[in-house]
């Protein structure tokens, strides 16, 4: 990809105002909500991509810069912003808070960002029916306190949870920290509110199923703001549970508690928070270098809800730990990740030079060790001086999910960049050579949008198909999801 | 300006906002430009000087209502908006 420099761009920058589309915007939603200046289109230039952070390191973008950045208030004003970027043949970029990792609102040519916050209004909260209805550009941790000031939860604890937006989560297909127990973003998800990119709006219906064709929500989740703009969503919320309990659980070795995990989830119980980790992630954990004892790999079970559920649930799940050559140890580990569970470790790792990203993939549990083993050595052999760990989270009864942390010294661009590309094309080959999907919950953005055929196979064209339906011109954040 | 300040711009430039929940929900426009991480990665680039400092970057740096307000929230203890200050007066005597 071809690196753009800041002050190259500043300088070309006043050459071509375009007030007309300009004047436009600003009658739609005000002239003070449509942003033009050079700061401002170098702020939306990037997201926290690992690439996009390497580039901005040195000056440089991942893309290219918006012509604008608008901030509708109303669904009727996104609605028409987009009949014009429409008319206008512009790009048009859904934006929540920036935090998604795969460069997926990063602008590949002049567009418009629409950014959500304005959009930041509880509609509801209804306790009888467990249902909340909120606006996309809601901050989630904010839209959590709101819940829990009532007595309830969401359940949705992504890393971003403080900066992320509700948009975003839905667009990107989150999942948070506590997905066990309460699900993914699209098992919360009961109805939408969705900008198409002809301009009309849509509601889907907020019942508890229904048996009336494929379910319309699952059209747009997930479809990172490429064939419309989510504006508002209902959500199931779930009483504030009244019991939390953390172990923590010592096994020989990954297979071992891979193995528990397996179990566990056959078991029919669902612990709120599973992490799995590698020895070197249980090393960094108990803040060691290296870790050496005969149970060096460290499970971390978080069990939410009733006193008699988690009574059960720990009783059963600590049996089946212990019964595959685990023993508990100090819940200390726990409480540290638990206490740093939202920040980042990004600006960390870049104030020292590095550059760290994280690959999450999943797989059957049978496919897991072989995915493991291929993966770790394909992105060592790509970049042998490479910091590379995993852990496991998010686990189902059919399977889990894989989280590969990387890291290596990054002092330039161009070598930087180039590992880093060739660390990711190793990993991704090895992981679809295994069975493994190639995204869990971090979406496919830029980054992977080069394997999403792969991953889809055949089945592929009928995302391809929805894209040329809805949106014929393809102004809707193109480039992304490998559309 | 401090090689410590110096240091904490960059951090901040390369945090994805975890102060934000702190961001006034009403009275201060809801954009991005305005929060402690991009008004640090600005002050960055002009000190590193990959872009001019021009108007458009002073008219910037004079909105920090936003990112003060985030500095309460910030685990890491970092104050944007003072630093930018210190900044600004910097700039002046180029």
């Amino acid at each position: 990809m071809h690196s753009q420099g800041l002050k190259e761009l500043q300088t070309r920058e006043t050459e071509k105002p375009i007030r007309a589309l300009y004047n436009q915007l600003k009658r739609i939603v005000g002239a003070e909500n449509v942003w033009t200046s050079f700061p401002d289109k170098i702020t939306y230039a990037r997201d926290r991509w690992p690439m996009a952070t390497l580039k901005f390191r040195f000056g440089a973008l991942p893309g290219a810069l918006p012509h604008c950045i608008v901030t509708p208030e109303t669904v009727e004003e996104v609605s028409e912003v987009i009949k014009l970027s429409s008319n206008e043949n512009i790009p048009i970029i859904p934006f929540g808070a920036g935090s998604g990792v795969q460069g997926g609102t990063i602008p590949l040519k002049a567009s418009i960002i629409l950014d959500t916050k304005r959009l930041n209004r509880i509609l509801e909260i209804d306790g009888i029916n467990g249902i909340s209805t909120v606006q996309a550009g809601m901050n989630g941790e904010l839209f959590e306190a709101s819940l829990n000031r009532k007595g309830l939860t969401l359940g949705h604890f992504p890393q971003s949870l403080h900066c992320s937006t509700v948009g975003g989560w839905l667009a990107t297909r989150s999942a948070g920290q506590a997905s066990t127990k309460y699900g993914k973003i699209e098992d919360m998800v009961i109805s939408l509110q969705v900008v198409l990119p002809n301009g009309d709006i849509i509601q889907t219906k907020t019942v508890p199923r229904s048996a009336t064709g494929p379910n319309i929500n699952h059209i747009f989740i997930g479809s990172e703001g490429t064939l419309g703009v989510i504006t508002q969503a209902s959500f199931r919320i779930w009483p504030y549970p009244e019991r939390e309990s953390i172990h923590v659980m010592e096994f020989p070795d990954v297979l071992s508690g891979l193995d528990a995990l397996r179990q566990i989830m056959h078991s029919e119980i669902k612990p709120s928070i599973v992490r799995l980790y590698d020895e070197l992630e249980s090393a960094a954990l108990l803040g060691k270098s290296s870790h050496h004892e005969s149970n060096p790999c460290l499970l971390i079970l978080v069990f939410h809800g009733s006193k008699e559920t988690v009574h059960l649930e720990e009783s059963i799940a600590l049996r089946l730990c212990q019964e595959t050559g685990a023993k508990e140890g100090t819940a200390e580990p726990a409480y540290r990740w638990m206490e740093e569970r939202f920040h980042s470790r990004t600006p960390k790792q870049v104030t020292e030079g590095k550059l760290l990203d994280t690959i999450e993939v999943a797989a059957p549990w049978s496919k897991l060790s072989a995915l493991y083993e291929g993966m770790h050595n394909a992105m060592l052999k790509a970049k042998p001086s490479a910091r590379v760990s995993a852990h496991w989270s998010h686990v189902y009864p059919d399977g889990a999910c894989m989280y590969m942390t990387f890291i290596f010294d990054a002092p330039e661009e161009s070598q930087s960049q180039r590992d880093y590309y060739a660390v990711w094309d190793g990993a991704m080959e090895a992981c679809l050579t295994a069975g493994g999907t190639i995204s869990h919950h971090h979406g496919i953005g830029l980054m992977r949008g080069k394997w999403i055929e792969r991953e889809h196979g055949s089945a592929f064209q009928v995302l391809r198909a929805l894209k040329k339906s809805l949106d014929p011109k393809g102004i809707m954040n193109p480039g992304k999801l490998g559309l | 300006m401090r090689k410590e300040e110096k240091d904490q711009l960059y951090f901040c430039s390369f945090c994805p906002n975890i102060c934000r929940i702190n961001y006034p929900l009403q009275g201060i426009p809801k954009v991005e430009t305005m929060t402690p991480s991009a008004l640090a990665f600005l002050a960055y680039s002009v000190i590193r000087r990959f872009v001019d400092y021009t108007g458009e970057f002073s008219d910037t740096f004079n909105h920090l209502e936003g990112a003060s307000a985030c500095a309460e929230a910030c685990p890491y203890g970092i104050n944007i908006p003072s630093i930018i200050q210190a900044l600004r007066k910097e700039l002046k005597n180029r």
